[in-house]
């Protein structure tokens, strides 16, 4: 029995080495060795054709569970290998998610522009539509048509820029008003923002600065629609929880005039340095629209009424960021930038 | 205006705290900014009763006093002489503060403790008099010093606003009080004493500019001695925020602040020809004013003018050689109205602002003229010893007449949304001494001291509502109906176009629309360029800010030059907004344009590689993301301009028009702005680019059949630009060619010398069917060969 032996020893001899195989490279090799074309058992099956007929059965059944037996014990030895060899792989590519990430980092939107959009967003909700003006004026749309005429002691309160007599930088949003009704016929619903420009510059005062101004004008708009509107205005921005106050104001291109004051929002009105000690804060100026103005544009202020307001957009910011000098907006230092 | 509330007192019956008396005025438009307690300075001074006196027992100079301050006895140690037992005496306590900021603290003298000081006059800022203050009898131990020696009391600080000159004075506010406690306005009550001679024979005056002077009136005080004010007359104008002078310029300035008319005395005997005449100054005629200004004049300004020469600029301030001086015997009192618009153009013209000019400039009281120069005079004669002429010279035009309004109720709660009742409504207005008869409709006479801001129903609609209290006036909110919906196409454009910049690392920025105009010398920008078209201002604040820029790069440079002087030196920045082009007379045309400036890093430095610093190529990503993301067919070409890198400079062009320009920094440019390292700028008009931005994107199905890809690897020669190739590859490859992709470039060996190598990817599609091997092959090997016959290429194997 010959052949019994050495299946025998064929037998130990694999199992040994499947055993022993540390790659599955070597496993491949002992594969080829056993079970490949010339293996050693692919050599002990083909010798089968010369076993006597009453010992092929026998030896047929040995050989058989030699093959099987080796091809199972690599299979799972492979597998074994496959596995450890992975995870030895997966290890060894390990990365430092620590490291800084890829690619520029997101640029920002400047905090006056954020306002605006904020600002400008309550009242399109509402549905009040942007317009757009001049920053370069004439006298008469940034003063005349606004019932401030030459001489007027309100004109003291603008310091203007000034580009021939007649021609100037708007020193308000306001002449827009007068651009847009002169245009449309009553409803309108309109805001304006857009830069304004002043002759005095220190910590809270910019020569250049932003201004959004809004208007409606239709039948039956009253004081109370004014109240009520820059209340929602207020609510929405700076929150419900701040008590909004409205008292007598001048404006030479609405009457009645207000000043539409916040409670102070950083010390809940309490009174502090940046209310100066008031407990409020300035926030708008707003009126019905002077019926003079109506005339200059055509409108009948006996049919139609409406409201106006304005507000000067850093100082918004200035309150919502806790800005405290106004200049900074106009620096474009990268690290106050950032900070938006 | 400083408003002492004592002084108030005189007029109004306040019953009110002084807070809810500020926050009634405040919200009546009456704005109280700050209440202040006038003498403030002084703190923890109370008056005490000397108990007992001895002397110190190591310093015979020191004594040793027993003070009842109410509460307990004190010991204090003082070296004042002049003291007896039972004086009142002002005790400052530890911790007390006193004028100049000096603070009293508890302290030994040698050998014995003294709690506290005893206080002189002029530690008190009471008077300069020194030695220890003795009170008067009626004081209490341990009364607060402010309020023993009436030094003390509340001051108002008070905005009036440009439409209420009647405010600006202490009657005018007493006025408002009352109307808002519905309390009675008391006037000041007082007997004038005429005596002497009749005024007509002592002065003489003459008004040639009658619309400009409507009423000038005058009286004549004589004997009078000059010398210091009363005490209480000298308090009130301080607290006033005014500084005492003598016993006749502290009465014009009483009288200011009471009833809000200026007054001006001359010295009547150093007037030439003991006249006044009121007329227009001559052209450069001269007057040194009372603050020793010699000032140039103009035919714009109105004098007041003796036989010779100009003695006072009328409403704004007197002159120095007829002011009242210590030898002054005889004055004129002048009381006047002079046009608002000429004070107010003579004071900016002259750039000087006074009490005076303020409340002329927004208009007097017409009737306050002769109330204001009686109310003078008899306080003078009071105060210096002075007799009054008899009479006053009186000029004027003729008496206007109030104006009589028509008010409807209805009228009045359809702009306030409110329903009030017509009583209520009058009630109001008579309160503000407006006159109110009701018939069928209110009408209501405005008093003279309104009449500039009262002159509409609007006008007293506005009183009322303000009176009322806003915050009566219930909320609501309008119903908007608008016939279309309106959308700002270019806000719309802007905020994508913040967006896509930002997501490219870009910061937006704000900056002046003023530059200066040697920023176009440092841009390099040729002196007859369209951008060197400028519109300047007439009154910069500088000349860094003297024109409107046309280009908004100066801008942009500048915010990197502030940041890398800070050391940041990775910057990508961005601002949107007008240019404005000069348009002859005419208002300029304003450009809507967009601007980048990028320099420095990506902010990826640690795996080095190619993409780590802005280039061309990165800000060329940024135009082409606006274009597919805009739906905008934009198109970059080479070009050249001056402020660019004769190289790297490429127009942006869109439906065929140059709207911007793109590329590095030239160097020269570069150094002007004093900036270290590479420059990579965007200007562009976005105002065209309006056009598209509702444009939505259609579907496309999408392909049904594979595509196939191929490599094809030329060498070229250098002039030939990737656009050549590119758009020769396609033409060859026609509409089987689905994508033409560069993914190599290549310059050195082992490629020729004046060559490059490029390696393109062409991917192959057919709509209709899958493409086969075979004819993939054929249409790429017809690419390759009209490449070579057309171009001069080598395909490389």
């Amino acid at each position: 029995m010959v052949l019994e032996e050495k299946i025998k020893e064929i037998a130990e001899k694999s199992k040994i080495e499947i055993e022993s195989a540390k790659s599955t490279q070597d496993i491949e090799q002992i594969r080829i060795k056993y079970l490949g074309r010339k293996g050693e058992i692919t050599e002990l099956v083909r010798g089968l054709k010369d076993v006597s007929k009453e010992d092929k059965p026998k030896v047929g059944k040995l050989l058989n569970e030699l093959k099987s037996g080796t091809e199972e014990s690599v299979k799972k030895k492979l597998e074994e290998l496959g596995t450890r060899e992975k995870s030895r792989k997966l290890e060894s590519e390990i990365i430092d998610v620590t490291l800084p990430a890829k690619g520029i980092e997101r640029g920002k939107i400047h905090p006056i522009t954020k306002t605006l959009e904020e600002v400008k967003d309550v009242f399109k909700g509402l549905g009040y539509y942007v317009v757009e003006g001049p920053d370069v004026e004439t006298d008469y749309y940034n003063f005349e048509a606004l019932n401030i005429p030459k001489d007027h002691p309100a004109r003291d309160m603008h310091d203007t820029f000034y580009i021939s007599k007649d021609i100037l930088l708007r020193t308000h949003t306001s002449p827009v008003q007068i651009r847009v009704m002169e245009k449309e016929k009553p409803p309108v619903a309109v805001i304006v923002p857009g830069k304004v420009y002043r002759r005095d510059a220190d910590i809270t005062h910019s020569a250049v600065f932003h201004q959004l101004e809004g208007f409606l004008v239709d039948e039956g708009i009253t004081f109370g629609d004014l109240k009520g509107t820059l209340t929602y205005f207020l609510h929405e921005v700076f929150g419900k929880i701040h008590r909004v106050r409205f008292r007598p104001s001048y404006f030479p291109f609405t009457e009645p005039s207000a000043e539409v004051d916040v409670e102070c929002i950083i010390c809940n009105g309490r009174g502090c340095r940046i209310c100066s000690n008031t407990g409020w804060l300035e926030i708008l100026g707003a009126g019905m629209i002077d019926p003079n103005v109506f005339k200059y544009v055509g409108y009948d202020s006996e049919k139609h009424t409406g409201f106006a307001f304005g507000m000067g957009i850093e100082r918004i910011a200035m309150l919502k960021y806790g800005i405290d000098d106004i200049r900074l907006f106009f620096e474009n230092d990268m690290r106050f930038l950032r900070q938006f | 205006m400083r408003v002492p509330l004592e002084w108030l007192k005189e007029y109004v019956d306040v019953k009110l705290s002084p807070e809810e008396l500020a926050k009634r005025l405040t919200m009546s438009g009456i704005e109280v900014s700050s209440i202040e307690f006038h003498g403030k300075k002084v703190e923890g001074v109370v008056a005490g009763k000397i108990k007992a006196i001895e002397r110190h027992i190591r310093r015979p100079d020191l004594f040793v006093c027993q003070i009842d301050i109410g509460r307990k006895i004190i010991q204090v140690v003082t070296d004042a002489p002049n003291l007896r037992v039972g004086d009142k005496v002002p005790v400052a306590l530890h911790g007390a503060k006193l004028v100049k900021d000096i603070r009293v603290k508890r302290m030994e003298l040698h050998g014995v403790e003294s709690f506290g000081m005893l206080c002189k006059a002029h530690e008190l800022g009471v008077s300069e008099a020194q030695g220890i203050l003795i009170l008067g009898f009626e004081a209490l131990p341990g009364e607060d010093i402010r309020k023993v020696l009436g030094m003390g009391g509340y001051v108002f600080e008070i905005d009036i606003l440009p439409n209420r000159p009647d405010c600006l004075s202490i009657i005018g506010i007493g006025r408002e009080v009352a109307a808002l406690t519905s309390k009675k306005l008391e006037h000041p009550v007082f007997k004038l004493k005429e005596e002497g001679k009749k005024i007509k024979k002592l002065a003489n005056v003459t008004v040639r500019e009658n619309t400009l002077c409507p009423r000038y009136m005058a009286r004549v005080i004589e004997d009078i001695e000059i010398g210091e004010s009363p005490q209480w007359l000298k308090e009130r104008i301080i607290a006033c925020g005014l500084r005492p002078v003598n016993n006749i310029v502290d009465v014009t300035n009483y009288v200011l602040m009471e009833i809000g008319q200026p007054l001006h005395a001359f010295d009547l005997n150093l007037l030439r020809g003991r006249e006044i005449i009121v007329r227009r100054a001559r052209p450069k005629e001269k007057i040194i004013t009372i603050d020793d200004v010699e000032r140039e004049l103009s035919g714009e300004n109105l004098v007041i003018a003796d036989s010779e020469r100009p003695i006072a600029i009328a409403g704004v301030m007197g002159g120095k050689d007829t002011e009242v001086n210590p030898g002054t015997r005889t004055i004129l009192l002048e009381s006047a109205y002079f046009e608002p618009f000429c004070v107010n153009r003579t004071s900016k013209a002259l750039k000087l602002r006074t009490e005076s000019s303020i409340r002329f400039a927004r208009g007097v009281d017409l009737e306050g003229v002769a109330k204001a120069l009686d109310r003078a005079a008899y306080l003078i004669s009071k105060t210096s010893g002075g007799k009054i002429s008899r009479g006053a010279l009186d000029i004027k035009v003729k008496e206007r007449k109030p104006k009589v309004l028509t008010l409807r109720k209805e009228r009045v709660n359809k702009i306030l949304g409110t329903d009030l009742g017509s009583q209520e409504m009058v009630s109001i207005l008579k309160k503000l001494d407006f006159k109110v008869s009701k018939g069928k409709e209110i009408k209501v006479e405005v008093p003279l001291f309104r009449a500039n801001d009262i002159v509409r129903e609007i006008d007293l609609i506005e009183e009322i509502a303000r009176v009322h209290g806003y915050e009566k006036i219930k909320e609501s909110m309008p119903h908007i109906r608008l016939k279309e919906e309106k959308e700002n196409l270019l806000d719309l454009l802007k905020e994508k176009i913040r967006k896509i910049l930002v997501g490219h690392g870009l910061s937006e920025v704000t900056t002046f629309s003023m530059i200066g105009l040697k920023e176009f010398d440092k841009l390099g920008i040729p002196k007859n360029d369209e951008l060197r078209s400028l519109i300047p201002l007439a009154n910069p604040l500088s000349e860094n800010e003297g024109v409107l820029r046309t280009t908004l790069i100066p801008s942009l440079l500048q915010v990197l030059s502030h940041n890398i002087r800070r050391q940041i030196k990775d910057i990508a920045v961005f601002e949107i907004d007008k240019t404005f082009i000069k348009s002859g007379e005419n208002l300029p045309k304003e450009k809507a344009m967009l601007a980048c400036a990028l320099t420095g890093d990506t902010g990826f430095a640690w795996q080095k590689g190619k993409e780590e610093k802005f280039d061309f190529y990165y800000i060329k990503r940024i135009i082409e993301d606006l274009a597919i993301e805009l739906r905008s067919p934009i198109k970059i070409e080479k070009a050249t301009h001056s402020a660019f890198h004769p190289g790297k400079c490429a127009k942006i062009t869109f439906d065929n028009h140059n709207i911007g320009f793109m590329g590095e920094i030239h160097p020269d440019t570069q150094k002007a702005y004093d900036l270290p390292q590479s420059v990579y700028l965007i200007e562009m008009e976005i105002e065209p680019l309006v056009k598209y931005v509702k444009e939505k994107p259609l579907y496309k199905a999408l392909p049904k059949f594979p595509s196939v890809e191929r490599d094809l690897a030329l060498i070229v020669p250098e002039g030939l630009t990737h656009e050549n190739v590119l758009s020769a590859i396609k033409e060859a490859g026609g509409d089987l060619i689905e994508d033409v992709r560069l993914f190599d470039r290549y310059k050195g060996k082992p490629i020729p010398e004046g060559h490059l190598s490029l390696a393109f990817s062409i991917t192959y599609r057919d709509p209709h069917k899958t493409l086969t091997d075979t004819e993939v092959n054929a249409r790429h090997n017809e690419i390759a060969d009209t490449l070579i016959k057309k171009l001069n290429v080598q395909i490389r194997k």
